[in-house]
Formats: structure tokens, sequence, C-alpha cells
């Protein structure tokens, strides 16, 4: 009988830890800003990257264009 | 001694300067945070970097020599308090590259909102580190600090982004969480036990 008991509220414990592990995954694909901190790192980088590659290709302004035309001549 | 033109400089020059401008353009907006101070800052970058160029030392890292232009000029020229001053707009109304799906834009978005809100040192390092490609100590070099400082700043900065993010997310709980119709929610829960007893 008490064995029984014991059986039924350990397979109640693991029930609720399985369920608790499944919200963290659940929520942690849901929100990259809490993920872990190495997959935090990566989400980062990539975001780092992007925003840097957005503001390196800004078109140029035009006295800036006249400055490159004058670097890409070739030398005499 | 004269300084070298245009047409003095070396053609391995010129291909790396031009090499150089996305990048000096990306590392003079982070210094800046305004899109038409930092093309001026490039602009003068240049002239100077043609200027200068019989002082570059051939085997050393081109970059990390006309970052270190650009920062000079950008510290030196009084312009750091000057963009205390003046607009973010530029920096808040670009729009992500339309391949990107919704939410990846929304985390982009997120992303560059705290990224601008990081202190100057911070952005700094984390452009040169992370972004341009260039290791601690280049980047040291290039800031005059240690390569020890540098790893620091790196460190801070990632830890304040991820605390200002975080705060962000919070915040947007927040507001989910409000009632959308504000009302007072001890009237929300009496307009339903109202509305059950009857």
């Amino acid at each position: 009988m008490v064995d029984e008991k014991d059986e039924s509220l350990k397979a109640r414990a693991a029930g609720r830890a399985t369920e608790g592990a499944m919200d963290i995954t659940h929520s942690d694909n849901a929100n990259p800003k809490v993920k872990a901190p190495p997959a935090q790192d990566r989400w980062f980088d990539t975001q780092l990257s992007r925003m840097y590659a957005d503001l390196a290709s800004d078109p140029l302004p035009k006295d800036m264009l006249a400055l490159i035309q004058q670097l890409k001549k070739p030398t005499s | 001694m004269s300084q070298p033109t245009f047409d003095e400089m070396s053609s391995e020059m010129r291909t790396a300067l031009l090499e150089a401008v996305p990048h000096l353009r990306a590392f003079a907006r982070s210094l800046t945070r305004n899109r038409d101070q930092a093309d001026d800052l490039v602009n003068d970058t240049i002239v100077r970097a043609i200027a200068a160029s019989n002082q570059f030392t051939p085997g050393t890292n081109f970059r990390a020599w006309v970052f270190t232009i650009l920062r000079n000029l950008f510290y030196n020229q009084g312009r750091r308090g000057k963009s205390r001053f003046s607009s973010l707009d530029d920096l808040t109304v670009d729009e992500p590259s339309a391949s990107a799906t919704q939410e990846a834009s929304l985390e982009f978005c997120d992303f560059r909102r705290a990224f601008w809100q990081l202190p100057d040192h911070h952005r700094e390092a984390l452009i040169l580190v992370g972004a341009s490609g260039l290791n601690y100590e280049d980047a040291a070099r290039i800031c005059g600090c240690q390569v020890g400082t540098m790893k620091s700043r790196v460190s801070r900065a990632r830890t304040e982004l991820r605390r200002v993010l975080d705060e962000d997310a919070l915040s947007a709980r927040r507001v989910e969480a409000k009632p959308i119709t504000g009302q007072d929610p001890f009237e929300m829960i009496q307009a339903k036990v109202h509305a059950r007893s009857k």
C-alpha cells in the first residue's frame, strides 16, 4: 500500500519535472533574449554583424564618391 | 618633407584604403551616432591617410592604422561633444533588410536599441572586436589601452547588452499583461462575479 503510494508520488514528481523541462525549452525557443550565454553570444554576434553590414553599406554621399573615384584612378 | 598626394600613393595602398572605406564608415557611425558627421569624419580620414601614407609601416594592419587616424580625428576635433547633442534619428529609423522574417526584424530592432544605449567605449569595443574582425591587440592599440582593458570592455559590453535586452523583455511582458480594456482589475472581477450571480 505504502509502496503504491510512493510509486504514484514518484510518477507525479517525474511528470512535473518533465513538464518543467519542456517549459524551459519552450520559453528558450520563444524568446532569444533569455537563451543560455553561449547561444546568446552567437545571437549577439549575428545581430552585430548584421548591424555593421547595414552601417557599412549605406549609400555613399557625393563628396565621398568623388574621393573614391580619385583613388580608383590608375597611377601614372 | 612634402606630403604624398593621390598620384604618389602605391596601388596596393589605394586598394587597401578603398577596401577599408565601408569599415571606416561603420566605425565612424558607431562613434558619432550620426550619418552626416560619420561621413565627414571618413572623408577627413581618407585625406589624412593619403597625406600620411608614407608613415604607414608595411606588414602591419592597414585597417587598424586608418581606424586609429579616424579615432584620433574624432577625439581631437571635438566631434565627440558635438555628437552628444546631435540627433539620433537616423539610427532609429533605419529599416531592417526586407528579406528577414518579421520576428527576426523585431529581434534586430531590439538589439540595435540596446546597442545604441551602451556607453561610448563599450560600443567602440564591440564594433572593433566583435564586428570589424580586428583582434584584441589591434583594437587595444587603436583605443590606446591595454589588451586586458579591451577584453574587459568587450565582456562588460556584452553583459550590459544582455541586461538592457532582459529589461526590454520584462517591460514588454508588463505591457502585454495590462488589461486591454483599461478597466480597473478590481472592477473587472466585480463585473464577473456580478455576471455569474445573475
